[in-house]
């Protein structure tokens, strides 16, 4: 491990409870941050951006006056936001499914339940840093995609009007890519994960008997 | 409207070593051991100042205001987060216990009942006070503070499904 890997990040810290800051503080020195900034809500955490664009930030849920989910809301959407692309660590008391989604969909990157360990922060930090995820646009919703993983076996249902596209390539596609060979049983395969290969805008079944009844 | 990609930005990666550990190296846990060790002696002091405050406003008090409530939650939810940081699981379990009452029934409709919040916060003084005691009974004390919580739900709302009150 290098000395001072983290030098060169800007961090700031949205928190309201001194303690936690100076808890934060301690841990984020220790892990050779030098840039933090600290802010004790998110409309201070907003203003400061302009002075102190920072790479990533860690942010509180609750928080008065303008909570957590505000403030990233307002980072990700506010036409004079800063740098609405920063990454966004949330650590949160709140356990419960619906402050991870509503998290995920005012466009967290990362969430971290408390209590806070060093371990669980640091993993947290590197991903943002070294797995950034890419953005998504829409009419709803501007913030890092929230699909996490491509599964060649998803069957839907399918939101995006680009789905086939994005998820694994339809039959014709792959056919078109050279991605296909023929097996001794008359089943085309995708040639490196060994994995049929169908039209996934259609049921897998469905898809598969057309297929199947078109060899 | 299709969804429009932007392409994830590489920049941090390259203002980092290239040798970044995935997990936090010993040399670095060692160095926050001993800095977190340094800050605990006046956290766990605010730990204690802070039940004795919310003690302080629910004992012998027959019933809380919603205004009562509101400094209350704030406070157990900083403590919470704060009690489980610095190694002290059972305030942090318990005062996680009296949030989630106090939401919870919120969010049913039910008003919370100040003895039911009486116990939560004289049991978080009494193990806050405690160093020595032991988890099981710590844990025994939370898991009995959450099925309470349930009772109650279950009391005031006989007919919501008993799988949304867990």
């Amino acid at each position: 491990m290098s000395e001072h890997s983290f030098s060169r990040i800007h961090l700031l810290v949205v928190e309201d409870n001194m303690f936690m800051r100076n808890l934060y503080s301690a841990i984020l020195r220790a892990m050779e941050f030098e840039q933090i900034q600290m802010a004790s809500d998110g409309s201070e955490a907003f203003e400061l951006m302009r002075d102190f664009p920072p790479d990533i930030i860690i942010t509180d849920a609750a928080m008065q006056p303008l909570d957590g989910f505000d403030f990233v809301r307002l980072v990700r959407t506010a036409r004079d936001s800063p740098n609405p692309l920063v990454p966004i660590i949330m650590v949160t008391g709140y356990h419960n499914r619906a402050s991870v989604e509503r998290a995920r969909d005012v466009g967290v990157n990362e969430y971290l339940a408390k209590p806070v360990t060093p371990a669980g922060l640091y993993s947290h930090i590197v991903q943002v840093i070294t797995k950034p995820r890419p953005f998504v646009r829409t009419n709803s919703y501007f913030g890092p995609d929230r699909r996490r993983r491509m599964s060649s076996n998803y069957a839907g249902p399918y939101r995006r009007a680009a789905d086939a596209q994005i998820g694994p390539p339809t039959y014709r596609q792959a056919q078109a890519r050279g991605l296909l060979k023929l097996r001794p049983h008359g089943l085309f395969a995708d040639r490196h994960a060994h994995d049929r290969v169908i039209d996934a805008r259609k049921p897998r079944r469905t898809a598969l008997l057309e297929w199947e009844a078109g060899q | 409207m299709s969804p429009t990609f932007l392409k994830p930005d590489r920049r941090l990666s390259l203002l980092v070593s290239p040798d970044l550990a995935v997990t936090l190296p010993d040399q670095m846990q060692r160095r926050i051991d001993t800095a977190l060790a340094a800050l605990q002696p006046s956290i766990i002091e605010e730990v204690h100042q802070r039940i004795a405050e919310i003690y302080g406003q629910v004992n012998g008090a027959s019933d809380l205001s919603d205004r009562d409530l509101d400094t209350i939650h704030a406070h157990a939810h900083e403590l919470r987060g704060i009690c489980g940081t610095v190694g002290m699981p059972v305030p942090g379990g318990i005062a996680d216990a009296l949030c989630a009452y106090i939401e919870d029934l919120r969010a049913s409709g039910l008003f919370p009942r100040a003895n039911i919040v009486w116990l939560h916060i004289t049991s978080l003084k009494r193990a806050a006070e405690e160093d020595d005691a032991a988890p099981a009974i710590g844990t025994y004390l939370i898991d009995s503070l959450r099925a309470l919580r349930t009772k109650e739900l279950k009391a005031g709302m006989p007919d919501a499904d008993p799988q949304d009150q867990e």
